[in-house]
């Protein structure tokens, strides 16, 4: 059971996994094509001093990555579930709601999570080549943030998603709103440093969201 | 249980949304434009003057007793500032006490430092660029390669990214000499080439003692300096000014603040009281005549007036009242048990701090305990299955009630 669910999940979303994928690639390129460009430009002395005096975030072209990502898998796993009730029809198979609802978002977040560690894993292999080991430990500080700011948005998404009334869609789309505009306030490095850890405590218990909006499906609230 | 803990979480999430915004919100409604004055000493008068501004009112000037004063007994009150004013005028004196008036040389004995709270606040990587202090032509320039203190020190050539070996040696031997004690607890600095000279850095070592490096000729410049090592330093700023006064402005986390002097780096405890490092504004400025240290925040204008040899003359304070004691401040306090800031003007970083309203935070619990109940009546609430509803209210007040309203419990398995 749970293995045709997890491969229904991926027909569904696994041409957005490869488009993300080449996205994600050819952006990275463009990335160390611009550090290149920079320091060709204006010696990379002078680059270094804008990365720590100013706080130009040479990797900022990725702040929105996660956040789109996260809300793309997350409609195409459940927009096509939601309309004309399809949902109702899953909800009749021999699993639990909690199980299935649960088992459909891990394999949405998983591929996610592998996005999202192809980002970090590129930025910061192509960090170590033209700058030294702090200036790659300000770029993970910094872009975390902008990672749970994506792992949050696939929840809520989902969550809105699934919900059934129209009332609470909107209220949470507002909150959803409000909330990640917390995570993408940065405009130098290392600016959550002492507090992304309560955000993170927060994040951290996103997942047991989507359970709400199923149960009230199940139960039949419009 | 799982369905139930779900909707707690969505109920968390727009709680603390709603204790970020909502305060927010009202103080945008109801904040009125308050600002700390301008202290300055008058060396015509002999007394503070001090200028307040206001968005309906623009400023308004007043001498030390209150009393109002006009903009042009204002700036006549203080030639060394508005000496371009009061020539234009011809108000310009020959001279102000001993002080014979010159442009020139009024020029070169001004200094003002500004320090602001997030000053001390500011996220920096820690890599440093060393600019040679006798440098070939006349203005100052950046050298190659950045500076980072491990066990030694270690120079990077940012075209190759790796260390520049010689150098490192040299530099990290020269300090050892020293008896530099490596790795660094803080480095200092003003890296910029918009400065007349540089003086390198002040850097505290492992055991505390502060050293004085600087890069002469290419060559490692490195002083122990007399600094204290028993300080508990939190901040020194380097202020490369041609009067050659002091250094900079070293700060402890007693909140005391010493002058960095040229003379074999004696320190001058500024005699200061009360000032906070973390919250005020802080402005020093030099004269011929005087030295003035201002600090501020909501509460308070403290101006401080010294000798040039530091020696108390005056003290001026002026008191304000902050917006949370004003009554739309404990309005907002009995409304909002608690709100959550992530931002302030006092650091750079992002925060999420819990502030919490004791007292008149309770009221508000209580008022909206009290709605809750008169509501949930009406709505045959089930106190068994939701009991956890009443243990959020009380425990957020309003947040809680308007979520937990909104936020209706499912019909529960």
């Amino acid at each position: 059971m749970l293995k045709s669910i997890i491969y229904k999940e991926w027909i569904k979303i696994r041409w957005a996994v490869i488009v993300s994928f080449l996205v994600v690639f050819i952006t990275l390129i463009y990335v160390q094509l611009e550090i290149r460009h920079y320091i060709e430009l204006m010696t990379a002395f002078s680059n270094w001093l804008y990365i720590i005096q100013r706080k130009m975030l040479y990797y900022e072209i990725f702040k929105y990555f996660p956040l789109i990502i996260g809300g793309v898998i997350s409609i195409l796993q459940f927009v096509p579930e939601m309309s004309k009730h399809r949902m109702r029809l899953s909800y009749h198979l021999p699993i639990s709601e909690k199980k299935l609802l649960l088992s459909m978002t891990s394999v949405g977040f998983s591929l996610l999570i592998v996005n999202l560690a192809i980002i970090v894993g590129g930025l910061v292999g192509i960090s170590y080549i033209y700058y030294p080991a702090e200036i790659v430990q300000s770029l993970l500080i910094t872009i975390l943030p902008w990672l749970l700011g994506g792992i949050g948005v696939y929840f809520l998404t989902s969550t809105i998603i699934l919900e059934p009334s129209w009332i609470y869609r909107i209220i949470l789309m507002i909150i959803t709103f409000a909330f990640m505009k917390l995570l993408f306030m940065e405009s130098g490095y290392n600016e959550y440093q002492f507090s992304i850890w309560k955000y993170l405590l927060i994040i951290v218990f996103f997942p047991l969201m989507v359970l709400f909006p199923g149960h009230r499906f199940r139960k039949g609230i419009n | 249980m799982l369905n139930k803990i779900s909707r707690y979480v969505i109920i968390l999430l727009i709680i603390v949304v709603a204790a970020i915004y909502l305060p927010n919100f009202y103080w945008m409604v109801f904040q009125k434009s308050v600002r700390s004055p301008s202290i300055y000493y008058s060396p015509i008068k002999d007394d503070f003057v001090y200028r307040q501004w206001n968005r309906l009112t623009g400023s308004k000037y007043y001498d030390a007793d209150g009393n109002t004063i006009t903009d042009k007994e204002f700036r006549i009150a203080l030639p060394f500032y508005y000496y371009r004013d009061l020539a234009k005028w011809g108000e310009l004196p020959d001279s102000v006490k001993t002080i014979k008036f010159d442009h020139d040389e009024l020029r070169k004995e001004m200094q003002m430092l500004r320090i602001n709270a997030d000053d001390f606040h500011d996220p920096l990587i820690q890599l440093w660029p060393l600019i040679e202090s006798k440098p070939k032509y006349a203005k100052l320039s950046m050298p190659n390669e950045f500076f980072r203190i491990t066990d030694r020190i270690e120079f990077f050539d940012p075209d190759s990214n790796k260390v520049k070996k010689e150098m490192s040696e040299m530099f990290t031997n020269s300090m050892k000499e020293k008896g530099f004690k490596f790795p660094d607890k803080f480095i200092f600095g003003n890296p910029t080439t918009r400065k007349s000279f540089d003086e390198g850095y002040f850097i505290v070592d492992n055991d505390n003692y502060t050293y004085h490096l600087k890069k002469i000729e290419g060559k490692p410049f490195c002083v122990k300096t007399t600094i204290p090592r028993n300080l508990d330093i939190k901040r020194i700023f380097i202020y490369e000014d041609t009067r050659k006064e002091f250094y900079g402005l070293l700060f402890t986390n007693s909140n005391d603040v010493y002058l960095i002097t040229y003379n074999n780096y004696e320190l001058i405890k500024a005699p200061l009281e009360d000032y906070n490092p973390d919250k005020m504004k802080f402005v020093m400025i030099a004269d011929p005549l005087f030295r003035t240290f201002n600090f501020s925040d909501d509460e308070k204008s403290t101006s401080i007036v010294t000798d040039r040899n530091y020696n108390l003359i005056d003290k001026f304070e002026i008191s304000g009242t902050p917006k949370e004691n004003t009554i739309t401040g404990k309005i907002a306090k009995t409304i909002f048990p608690f709100k959550i800031d992530t931002y302030s003007r006092n650091t750079e970083y992002i925060n999420f701090d819990i502030k919490i309203n004791y007292l008149l935070g309770l009221i508000g619990i209580l008022i909206s305990l009290i709605i809750f109940f008169i509501i949930s009546r009406k709505k045959q609430f089930n106190y068994k299955e939701n009991w956890f509803d009443i243990v959020i209210i009380a425990l957020t007040g309003v947040y809680g009630l308007i979520t937990v309203l909104i936020i209706k419990p499912g019909y529960w398995d």
